[in-house]
């Protein structure tokens, strides 16, 4: 039996490179996919089939409204049960924030207060998936664009308060705690000391935009210097960590994305190295 | 006590991306950027037929008037087709052929729904019919394109010029076919 796992850097993979990587078959050693976009039967779920068959795959959600305070939409719930029990994906994540709200499907990754009731009310919706899908799921750090008047705490505290309560996982987004660092002046260097590193299952890599003088995560440029630094930096710390190249928009064709995932595995490899030199 | 403190501040925060706060400036800017960009993958060929400008400006006001109703954002646009026929009646009335353009935003949201259809893989799916007004303007050179901006669809050569089409899906492709030619 193949034991099957995602190791070293990996690429999200997107819709229109999916007939390329079915047909030529890329040596890549795992992908993450928007577990959204294959809910459904269609042509896209038989796209997934191939995929799934051939690479350890990350499920990776963007509509469960984990921080929302409207009952779980049970249609989404179910089919992500269905697809979590019927594939089993190596990792399963969503992001610390709520999606929906008295109606209004914002589709987009809205940031809650950092209080100790966001704490408890987040914790438990997790801890009701968990428990729905039988597994541990990671929750994902934000980009943000406002502070809440009412946060009692950091981030880094936050989520550390959340992944306790709920003994869930870290998805560690580099280029998000660097958007924060230049549009909100949060350091990623405290963010990373209050942060239960050992929780961390995952790394994501991406590029940003700048309008009007703010740093918008877009996912949709190369990733930058400074985010390829604080990685290097976060390897010395905690190497062998899953990392993903994460780029939704302007899509370039597949090999400039391997480019990318290339070296943050020569990366990810120097400092094993590094820390077996050390042992 | 806390919990609806908690609820206080996400309807505040929710109500201010919506009003367009300039203190949430890119979060309202990305309700309307997010819904938009999802009509500009699934209506390519609209797109195409437009001006860019005007296709970008039809998008961002479809998407601050017609909220998204399912968590699906790949089956946003469903009322995308109607708006484009109602352009028919604005100032630009007379400078589109908007039923044609409305035509093939049908055709295009079909061909959505096939590619993420909400049915067993194995039943095929249901077919998809789409009736074409001004079918004279169905050349065989717009099916061509209409092809080339969808990779997944195959297109027959029988919907040239066809009034009545059919959209379904096909094992990995998604199929065209003319419904009044006796294709299906």
């Amino acid at each position: 039996m193949t034991v099957r796992g995602c190791h070293g850097a990996g690429l999200g993979l997107r819709t229109p490179h999916l007939r390329d990587v079915i047909r030529d078959q890329p040596d890549v050693p795992w992908f993450e996919v928007h577990i959204c976009n294959y809910l459904g039967g269609g042509l896209s779920h038989a796209l997934f089939e191939q995929i799934q068959e051939r690479y350890p795959l990350s499920f990776h959600g963007v509509n469960l409204n984990l921080a929302g305070v409207e009952p779980f939409d049970p249609d989404y719930l179910k089919r992500l049960k269905q697809r979590v029990d019927r594939y089993n994906p190596v990792m399963v994540s969503e992001h610390a924030c709520f999606t929906s709200h008295q109606g209004h499907l914002f589709h987009d990754l809205l940031p809650v207060p950092f209080t100790e009731a966001a704490v408890l009310h987040l914790a438990a919706r997790i801890r009701q998936v968990q428990d729905l899908l039988g597994r541990q799921i990671m929750i994902e750090n934000l980009s943000r664009y406002f502070v809440y008047e009412e946060s009692e705490l950091t981030e880094g505290q936050f989520m550390a308060a959340v992944c306790s309560e709920a003994d869930c996982g870290l998805l560690l987004d580099l280029n998000n705690a660097y958007v924060n660092q230049r549009n909100l002046g949060e350091s990623v260097e405290d963010l990373l000391k209050e942060l239960p590193l050992d929780r961390v299952g995952e790394i994501h890599l991406a590029g940003f935009a700048e309008q009007d003088g703010v740093l918008i995560d877009t996912h949709g440029s190369a990733i930058c210097n400074e985010v390829w630094d604080i990685f290097e930096q976060f390897v010395q710390l905690r190497p062998n960590i899953p990392t993903l190249i994460e780029r939704d928009n302007n899509l370039p064709d597949f090999s400039s994305l391997e480019l990318e995932r290339s070296k943050a595995q020569q990366i990810l490899d120097q400092a094993s190295q590094d820390q077996r030199a050390v042992l | 006590m806390k919990q609806t403190s908690y609820i206080k501040s996400l309807n505040q925060f929710a109500e201010r991306v919506l009003i367009g706060d300039p203190c949430v400036a890119p979060y309202t800017n990305n309700y309307i950027g997010v819904h938009a960009a999802a009509l500009e993958n699934t209506f390519l060929m609209v797109k195409a037929l437009l001006d860019e400008p005007v296709f970008a400006a039809l998008t961002r006001v479809y998407a601050q008037h017609y909220p998204a109703s399912l968590w699906d954002l790949n089956r946003f646009g469903e009322r995308f087709s109607e708006f484009l026929r109602a352009q028919a009646q604005g100032p630009r009335g007379d400078q589109v052929q908007w039923r044609w353009v409305a035509s093939i935003a049908d055709l295009e949201y079909a061909i959505a729904l096939q590619y993420y259809a909400d049915l067993d893989l194995q039943a095929g799916g249901d077919v998809i019919n789409v009736a074409v007004c001004d079918p004279e303007e169905m050349t065989e050179e717009r099916l061509l394109y209409l092809n080339q901006l969808h990779p997944y669809l195959s297109v027959s050569v029988e919907c040239v010029h066809a009034q009545q089409l059919a959209v379904w899906r096909q094992g990995l492709q998604v199929i065209l076919g003319a419904l009044d030619r006796g294709e299906i």
